[in-house]
């Protein structure tokens, strides 16, 4: 009981039907057309890039699957369940997780307790008042994991910017979402820094299903099953990243410009 | 030198110069003229206001600029249930409407606030409207609530079994007011240690991001503006027998500035710094006022001015103290 307060406890999607799907999604602000009718599907337990040029609209997806934008039109669907629309905290215990583009780490709380607070965001309200035990030695075993143990009671606000991508992706796995969004996380690093970083997200893949949106061609060579190409807010070409480097109109609007 | 002895023994040293304060505050009154100890029974009530206020605006990160609806709704519902009925099981339950009353009131507030996406400057502006509305009922409704007379609540007796409180008696009331402020700063420090506290601190600093872990902040804060209304009413109760009398200046927007300056004197975020703000503004008045008339106004102003200019954060805002008091 204890333990599964935060332990992974994958339930069983119904045969065939996708961990995430989106149907004709679809998001404008004003006159811009951020999502122009996206047909997606995640399945359970893959590791599924999304790239694309800037203003393809990757993050207003995340946005929308995590519940800060509301959809113009379209469904998205969870496990089969209608999701649309649904606030940000509900989507969160539904198991749907999220890094930032932009760490954002608690400043003011200390390494350890933004991990605490993490690991407790999905905890229902009796509990958040009655601490069930057994969170401490969670996070006590995140922090060997992240490296972090020194730092354990220093203000997050003082770690330096690939710390705090860590940190950020040590938060999502006590928080333990099923189904991950990963926005850059490679972003603003160092090669060494994004090797280590290749490392946490392969732990993070093996217990979850994880969407990434990622520039790095290399990291995305390096960690992906799957790659979709967005482009004016369309899916423009969804398959492996060898069909992906292949696709002529693929190479024409993203990778011939930036490889 | 307190970062040095922070750095080693951080919750230690905390807790001993607690200790050392509180040891002070108790032997007050054998030292001090009864003067003095009325005038430190009142700042401790005043105290236990700004731990509530501190609750909401330093924890969790949303400023009520009109707290003193709470503190007067506690006062007043004292007051009134006080009125006609006399001491033992009537004290009894106007103490419990004092804290029940504003707490009810924190949760309406919250939900329609709060859960309506209310946050910031607008959460601000409706608290003070809010205070300016009950400051006006008070006035406007003399029958019930005597008007900008007020009411007279001195010479209570509070009966708990076997003893009898004399509500009247100035150190007595003294005692009653430390050992509350006391059992509330604990209770409070307690609290914010809880995931339910550390949730509202990580809400303050980036609602999103709370949301996106799970957390209903709405309903979070909503528990806490009911948490902090009761305080709040308590001690509205509690400072009703030290006046002797209750008008609508207890529920208006004068005491809603001045908690606000206890806190940002003291340090926002620290429960202890609304505290030692309360007791040093207290201070200030009945000290300087005694000797330079108005001019404490002006006095209060220049440290007010010089706080907030030198350490944004209040006396006790730093990083090496909040974490030797130990809260967020």
């Amino acid at each position: 009981m204890q333990s599964g307060e935060l332990s992974a406890q994958p339930r069983q999607s119904p045969p065939g039907v996708a961990l995430l799907e989106a149907v004709a999604l679809t998001c404008h602000f004003g006159g811009l057309k951020a999502l122009n009718g996206v047909d997606l599907k995640v399945q359970s337990g893959e590791l599924l890039a999304i790239i694309g040029p800037n203003g393809a609209g990757k993050s207003t997806l995340f946005n929308v699957i995590t519940g800060q934008l509301r959809p113009t039109s379209g469904r998205l669907k969870f496990r089969g369940r209608d999701i649309t629309g649904m606030p940000s905290h509900r989507l969160a215990r539904l198991r749907i997780g999220r890094k930032y583009q932009v760490p954002t780490v608690f400043g003011g709380l200390s390494v350890r307790s933004n991990l605490t607070a993490a690991a407790y965001g999905r905890s229902s309200f009796g509990r958040l008042v009655w601490r069930p035990p057994g969170v401490r030695q969670r996070v006590d075993h995140l922090l060997e994991f992240l490296r972090m143990s020194a730092r354990a009671s220093d203000a997050a606000a003082t770690l330096s910017h690939g710390e705090k991508q860590w940190l950020e992706i040590g938060m999502v796995l006590a928080n333990d979402p099923e189904l991950v969004l990963l926005d850059e996380p490679t972003a603003g690093m160092t090669t060494q820094e994004t090797r280590q970083t290749e490392a946490l997200l392969k732990e993070l893949a093996a217990g979850h299903t994880v969407v990434v949106i990622e520039h790095d061609i290399r990291f995305v060579r390096e960690v992906a099953q799957r790659v979709v190409v967005l482009h004016r807010g369309r899916v423009l070409a969804d398959g492996t990243i060898s069909e992906i480097e292949r696709d002529e109109t693929v190479r024409d609007v993203y990778l011939g410009r930036s490889a | 030198m307190i970062r040095t002895l922070a750095g080693k023994h951080p919750a230690r040293l905390g807790l001993a110069l607690l200790g050392l304060g509180i040891l002070v505050l108790v032997l007050v009154p054998l030292i001090a003229s009864s003067y003095y100890v009325s005038v430190l029974g009142e700042a401790l009530a005043f105290s236990m206001f700004a731990i509530s206020l501190d609750l909401m605006w330093g924890i969790s990160g949303v400023l009520s600029f009109g707290h003193a609806a709470f503190f007067g709704i506690g006062a007043y519902a004292f007051g009134l249930l006080t009125q006609d009925l006399s001491g033992g099981t009537a004290t009894y339950i106007a103490v419990l409407a004092a804290i029940v009353v504003p707490a009810l009131f924190g949760a309406g507030l919250g939900y329609f606030t709060f859960f309506s996406g209310v946050s910031g400057p607008y959460f601000a502006i409706i608290t003070l409207v809010v205070a300016l509305i009950l400051g006006q009922a008070a006035t406007s409704f003399p029958h019930f609530t005597g008007g900008l007379n007020g009411l007279y609540t001195a010479g209570l007796v509070f009966e708990v079994p076997g003893a009898q409180i004399d509500l009247s008696d100035v150190v007595t009331l003294y005692y009653v007011a430390l050992v509350l402020t006391v059992l509330i700063l604990f209770g409070a420090i307690g609290l914010v240690r809880t995931p339910f506290g550390q949730g509202l601190v990580a809400a303050g600093e980036s609602e999103t991001r709370a949301a996106s872990l799970g957390y209903n902040t709405a309903l979070l804060k909503t528990s806490m503006l009911a948490v902090s209304g009761a305080i709040a009413g308590l001690a509205g109760a509690l400072y009703a027998p030290m006046a002797g009398f209750i008008n609508p200046e207890v529920v208006g927007l004068t005491l809603s500035t001045n908690v606000i300056i206890w806190v940002a004197l003291g340090g926002r975020g620290v429960l202890v710094g609304g505290v030692i703000g309360a007791l040093i503004v207290a201070f200030l008045s009945s000290y300087l006022s005694g000797n330079v008339g108005h001019l404490w106004l002006l006095a209060l102003g220049v440290l007010l001015l010089l706080v907030v200019l030198f350490r944004p954060s209040g006396l006790l805002g730093s990083r090496a103290i909040r974490r030797i008091v130990g809260s967020a």
